[in-house]
């Protein structure tokens, strides 16, 4: 049985994984054979390197230390949390069942608080987008800064808006997603789950999370032989081009893809 | 009190901008009419329009304008004759209330602006900026602080005929006029006129007036992308069904919006429109359609709203503000000048469409 360390989280979120895990068990790293770095932040290039110097396999989450030449590391692997979260699984469950059609549109929003790091931000989004289209953008057009607008043209007519906030004031993320497809059309939006505190001094809004089941089907997709690092060279070219789009303020063609 | 009689002048696409004037106590329809050489469509629906709220129907424009004491005239025909009645109307010195498009090419737009302007008359381009969840957007502006994006999604979840791949080979392409004239009978006829024109155009007004309310800044850049994706209608005519747009307002503030006809199936209630508001101090996300509704029941027919908009009052307040614009001659919540730059926003998109690069606006 595969012996896996999971950092990052908090124990009472390892725990309730390693509950829940089939075909691997949770250790201390230095018993492990793979180490999961899944914290927010992501964890440091330093902290990666590291353990895949001391012979481990290593799987982090996208972000400042993702790099094309930390890729050609065959023991590493990337996963982005946001792809487990059940709401982004059923949609992409919907389109790889055809009810949607060919996607036409992805708006999403995701706005956070300060503290998150907006690099792994970008990389996530990207990598969703790309994820559900299929391919890679052949358009890029970014503007802004803290917050950051992205619109991505794919090769057939396909579109995206990516409206990314880095310094949210409120002490709550809000996230919004919806596809849409020449059949129908998927809406996953915060707005919808919200559940309402009255109190005598003020009401709140209070979200509907998924819960802890993103974290374990992250971990059992990577203990099951699925988490895979090909795609994540295209995201960081993505990215690259975003990056460029918002230095010269023009729209970038991606040429001859990524 | 003041009522002032309304000439319509065409009611061949909505009616809905005449009965939503004539919802008020100050305006009183007097009159249809629409230019004697059309064709028997036209004059049919006119009738029956004129027919249904116990007034003449005339073949003469000019006659209507002139004979039937009328303060102001309402246009709702084809698309690319907005300009022409509009224009006519102004130059008889009659106030305008005209539907959407503005126009559809930029030097008649051009024109229905200076014509206005020279006959003095007020002017006021029918949209949706009274919607109680607009207006409660507006309200709640000032605890956001300092606009720094605004991010609008204007989707009509409906039909447009046959779904995209479904023409046979060797089948004509579908004409645009024939299939508008014929989506009458369930009000999807928004883009009704010869020449086809796309979503951006047919809708873009809508979102474009909130932005433009919301925070009084102009567009002065534009990137958008567009696709014919959902209906083989648009397919065949070579005009969007979907269109995406990030636009660069004076002032550092950014805008996307998002819109399309895009098809029956993909909303239960018509589409999902959403307003969200980023400023310095906070964020809002607000649901156009609300106050709504929840409505299921057995046999339900599919094209019935589930989520039924209810308490809207845009019509009495479009109205109440066009005519204490015609008493004070003051401006009107989307005037010509208004028009013409959304306008020239939409023309700026079509044209990043086609070139896949920014485009900068041009200075009115």
């Amino acid at each position: 049985m595969l012996s896996i360390a999971i950092e990052g989280l908090t124990p009472t979120i390892v725990d309730a994984v390693a509950a829940r895990l089939r075909g691997a068990m949770v250790r201390v790293a230095a018993e492990s054979a793979a180490i999961l770095l899944l914290g927010d932040p992501p964890a440091p290039r330093s902290v990666v390197e590291c353990h895949l110097r001391d012979g481990k396999n290593v799987v982090i989450t996208p972000g400042p230390a993702l790099t094309s030449q930390l890729l050609d590391d065959p023991r590493l692997r990337v996963v982005n949390p946001d792809r487990y979260l059940p709401s982004r699984q059923l949609i992409r469950q919907q389109l790889d069942a055809g009810k949607l059609g060919d996607p036409g549109l992805l708006r999403l929003h995701c706005w956070q608080p300060a503290a998150r790091d907006a690099t792994a931000a970008l990389l996530r989004n990207l990598d969703l987008a790309c994820w559900y289209f299929g391919k890679p953008p052949d358009l890029v057009y970014a503007v802004g800064a803290s917050a950051l607008q992205i619109h991505l043209g794919f090769p057939g007519g396909g579109m995206a808006l990516l409206d990314l906030v880095h310094d949210l004031p409120a002490t709550d993320a809000y996230h919004a997603l919806s596809l849409i497809g020449s059949h129908g059309a998927a809406y996953a939006d915060d707005h919808a789950n919200m559940q309402i505190l009255y109190r005598r001094e003020a009401v709140e809004a209070i979200h509907a999370g998924e819960g802890i089941a993103a974290w374990t089907a992250l971990v059992q997709h990577y203990v099951d032989g699925g988490a895979d690092a090909s795609s994540w060279r295209d995201v960081l070219r993505v990215a690259d081009v975003v990056r460029e789009s918002l230095a010269s303020k023009q729209a970038v063609a991606l040429k001859g893809g990524v | 009190m003041l009522v002032f009689r309304a000439a319509v002048l065409s009611v061949v696409k909505h009616d809905y901008v005449a009965r939503g004037m004539a919802s008020h106590p100050r305006f009183q329809l007097a009159v249809v009419a629409d230019d004697p050489h059309m064709p028997d469509w036209v004059h049919e629906r006119n009738q029956l329009f004129a027919d249904a709220n116990g007034i003449p129907y005339l073949r003469d424009v000019e006659c209507a304008l002139r004979d039937f004491n009328v303060d102001l005239a309402i246009v709702s025909s084809e698309a690319e004759r907005h300009s022409d009645l509009t224009i006519r109307a102004a130059r008889a010195g009659k106030h305008v209330v005209q539907d959407k498009p503005f126009a559809t090419r930029r030097a008649d737009a051009e024109r229905i602006v200076a014509e206005i302007e020279k006959a003095g008359v007020r002017f006021l381009m029918w949209n949706r900026n009274f919607l109680p969840a607009v207006l409660h957007a507006q309200e709640l502006l000032g605890k956001v602080g300092r606009i720094r994006a605004v991010h609008i999604d204007f989707y009509f979840a409906k039909d447009a005929g046959p779904p995209k791949g479904s023409r046979m080979p060797g089948y004509p392409p579908l004409n645009w006029h024939a299939h508008q004239i014929a989506a009458h009978i369930d009000g999807s006829d928004g883009g009704v006129g010869v020449a086809p024109i796309g979503e951006l155009s047919n809708e873009g007004i809508y979102p474009l007036a909130y932005l433009r309310m919301l925070t009084d800044a102009p567009v002065e850049r534009v990137f958008a992308r567009s696709a014919s994706h959902f209906h083989q209608l648009y397919v065949d005519n070579g005009v969007e069904d979907l269109a995406t747009m990030t636009l660069e307002l004076q002032g550092g503030i950014v805008a996307t919006i998002a819109l399309g006809r895009i098809g029956a199936a993909s909303h239960p209630s018509g589409g999902d429109m959403k307003i969200r508001i980023v400023g310095d101090d906070g964020a809002l996300v607000i649901g156009e359609s609300r106050p709504e509704v929840g409505v299921y029941y057995r046999n339900q027919p599919p094209k019935e709203a589930r989520q039924r908009r209810v308490a809207s009052d845009n019509d009495f307040l479009q109205a109440d503000a066009f005519a204490h614009a015609i008493d004070t001659g003051g401006s009107t919540i989307l005037d010509a000048p208004a028009s013409l730059a959304i306008f020239a926003t939409i023309d700026a998109a079509l044209e990043s469409c086609r070139s896949g690069q920014v485009v900068q606006m041009r200075r009115p």
